[in-house]
């Protein structure tokens, strides 16, 4: 075969070859002359525009265009042809185009030249990108809303990089911190340094893949220095750049609130046992109260009856037995109440005793205040702790505190005061209780710890007694010393744990 | 007519040791006693046309001696009541008093103190059976009155003149006097002063 030959069936090939590039192409592709005159409008052009290729060859592009274009077409080949600075050749711009039916649609045009034996030749390849437009409007009209709800939030929001490096947050987060608009924040930055190590171990889940999603209860100081409690949830979005998305709810007021229940609800729970303690102590009075009216009654009746000489010896001698019995019945009361303290389930806990002083310091600080009593603390802050029963230990001071009351309002006197002093004994604590009031004489003092010993008009009698027990069954000891202005002291030691 | 001269002590207390004590205490102050356990016993038992007392423990399982008292006074029945009270019983024992009772004894009392109060209650039973007893003659003497009687008496005690009150019921004034004077005789009065003070009994 000649070479010639050789090279036009190479030609015939790539003609070929071209040929079908230019009608499979999705895009639209149309050749011009140099006066715009459509010489080529291939299939993908003819789906775009609405017009078939045998409609348009042979009529001037311009007519494919709305105005202004249309009308300045013409000048813009000119332009280019005599020389000037190419507007569209070689790089493509987004222009509007006018179909057959006379809609607009956006396209995005670039234009080729190629000058052959019949002149110029300009080649414009057409995409109709009417659909990416409409998703990109909707994208950016969905991507406002985001913002506007990543901003209004009424919890604070966050984007990070897997590192925990801030993309993005929200006002909230940003008041939850304190930074604004800082380059370079890390997540652990809005938490205490106490709780950073949780975080980070929570975004290694995240980055591993171990966990998608993380849910924490962080605290954050604020620019103001002030704590909030907050419940932070991450979420991982695994894209071909994975980042974290999280959100940052403040509990403060919530938590604030639940432990201000507790409180009430512990303090409710004590003074409900102090009350019980009270009760019991009416329900002793009671029990006490009918053997000793009967052994009364039966002497009395005995007395009469034989002062009288009017008895028959079994009466008198009945009655004997019965005062006995009756004697022995209030004996069984009261080492029912002995019993009753020393048996009592009691549940000891490991204690700060300050704590236990200053709670019942609380109870009775009602009855102090009612009383004029001023009560002052000097509480050392180095004790040992102890392993008590914390109700029992509360009766203690309870009963402490409210006898120097009583004692201080009963003598009348003035500026009357309690000081409670905690102090660290070599093993063990020591707790005193001491008045300004007018003291205990010695032939009390005597008897003070013994079950119904009383100078009160409304006592009982119990309190020193129940408060001696509780104190030895936690190997302690309770007593009683006098100070030297003549005022008294109570004192109770507790031995810490070996 | 109850036997004046013999009263009856009651006892009410729900603990035996203190009930049969009381018991032998009174006995031996010359009473004769009745005990109880229980108020739905004592109510049982008690025999209003008795001279007597009772002495009620005010705390008690089931009717407590406060709603004894009550439950008395809702019968009508009077007896004079000297609670027993324990330690911290004083407000059920002033609520006691507001609702008439003669006095409380805390226990343990001695016997002095009872005897004291039991002679205050029979006292107060004889004076209250007394006023009980010029109250029925009285309500008797009304009794006996006619409807027109009555009428005038009304009418008298509020300080009515004879013709005015003739006028009110259409009498003449000679009818009314006559009916006064029948109203005078039958209420046993001597006087209108006696007559107004014969009505208040009531």
């Amino acid at each position: 075969m000649s070479r010639e030959t050789k090279s036009s069936v190479a030609e015939k090939d790539v003609q070929a070859q071209l040929d079908a590039i230019f009608r499979a192409a999705v895009d639209g592709v149309i050749v011009i002359n140099g006066e715009g005159i459509i010489q080529l409008f291939n299939p993908g052009a003819e789906k775009i525009f609405g017009y078939s290729a045998a409609e348009v060859v042979g009529r001037n592009v311009s007519e494919l265009m709305p105005t202004p274009d249309k009308e300045r077409h013409g000048e813009y080949i000119a332009r280019y042809i005599a020389g000037g600075e190419p507007q569209i050749i070689g790089q493509g711009r987004e222009v509007i185009g006018l179909r057959a039916d006379g809609q607009t649609f956006p396209m995005e045009l670039s234009v080729g030249d190629a000058s052959t034996d019949e002149g110029n030749r300009f080649v414009g390849i057409v995409k109709d990108i009417t659909q990416r437009r409409t998703i990109e409007n909707e994208l950016l009209a969905s991507e406002r809303e985001h913002r506007v709800l990543f901003d209004q939030a009424p919890v604070g929001v966050f984007t990070a990089n897997l590192d925990g490096t801030l993309i993005n947050y929200n006002n909230i987060m940003a008041d939850l911190q304190g930074h604004t608009g800082q380059e370079g924040v890390r997540c652990e930055d809005f938490v205490v340094p106490e709780n950073r190590s949780r975080l980070r171990r929570a975004l290694e889940r995240l980055r591993s893949g171990s966990n998608d999603n993380e849910q924490l209860r962080v605290r954050c100081q604020n620019k103001h220095g002030e704590e909030h409690h907050v419940e932070l949830r991450m979420s991982i979005i695994r894209t071909s750049e994975p980042f974290i998305i999280g959100h940052v709810a403040d509990h403060s007021e919530e938590i604030a609130a639940q432990a201000e229940l507790r409180n009430a609800q512990r303090q409710l729970a004590q003074v409900g046992r102090v009350a019980t303690l009270g009760e019991m102590a009416s329900a002793i009075a009671h029990e006490i109260n009918q053997p000793l009216t009967a052994i009364a009654a039966y002497a009395q009746a005995c007395q009469r009856l034989i002062e009288a000489a009017d008895y028959d010896p079994d009466t008198i001698n009945a009655s004997f037995s019965s005062i006995y019995d009756q004697a022995m019945r209030a004996g069984q009361v009261v080492h029912r109440i002995r019993a009753f303290v020393r048996d009592r389930e009691s549940s000891r806990t490991i204690e700060n005793i300050n704590d236990t002083v200053i709670s019942s310091v609380e109870l009775a600080q009602f009855d102090a205040t009612e009383s004029d009593v001023e009560i002052n603390l000097d509480l050392s802050s180095d004790l040992p702790a102890v392993h008590v029963d914390r109700v029992q230990i509360q009766q203690v001071c309870l009963n402490l505190l409210r006898n120097a009351i009583d004692a201080l309002v009963e003598s009348k006197t003035e500026n009357r005061q309690i000081l409670i002093l905690t102090a660290a004994l070599e093993r063990g604590v020591e707790v005193s209780f001491a008045d300004n009031g007018p003291g205990i004489s010695a032939a009390v003092a005597d008897t003070l710890f013994q079950p119904f010993k009383t100078t009160k008009e409304q006592g009982m009698g119990m309190g020193l007694s129940i408060s001696h027990s509780i104190i030895s069954n936690h190997d302690g000891r309770l007593y009683f010393s006098s100070r030297e202005d003549g005022g008294a002291i109570f004192t109770f030691e507790i031995p810490a744990d070996v | 007519m109850s036997d004046t001269k013999n009263p009856v002590i009651y006892v009410v207390d729900d603990d035996a040791p203190v009930r049969e004590s009381l018991a032998l205490l009174i006995r031996s102050m010359q009473w004769p006693v009745h005990c109880y356990a229980d108020a739905a016993e004592f109510l049982e038992n008690f025999d209003p046309e008795l001279h007597s007392c009772l002495i009620l423990d005010i705390r008690m399982p089931g009717m407590s001696g406060l709603e004894l008292q009550e439950e008395l006074i809702a019968r009508g029945l009077q007896v004079p009541i000297v609670f027993l009270t324990g330690h911290g019983d004083v407000p059920m024992a002033v609520k006691a008093i507001k609702l008439g009772a003669i006095d409380f004894l805390e226990k343990p009392f001695n016997d002095q103190a009872l005897l004291d109060c039991i002679n205050k209650a029979l006292s107060e039973d004889l004076n209250s059976r007394s006023r009980r007893e010029q109250t029925r003659e009285v309500e008797n003497k009304i009794a006996s009155l006619t409807p027109r009687e009555r009428e005038v008496m009304e009418r008298v005690i509020t300080g009515q003149a004879n013709k005015v009150i003739a006028v009110d019921l259409g009498l003449s004034e000679r009818t009314v006097e006559i009916h006064r004077s029948k109203v005078m005789s039958k209420m046993g009065a001597r006087s209108l002063a006696d007559l107004v003070r014969l009505a208040l009994e009531l």
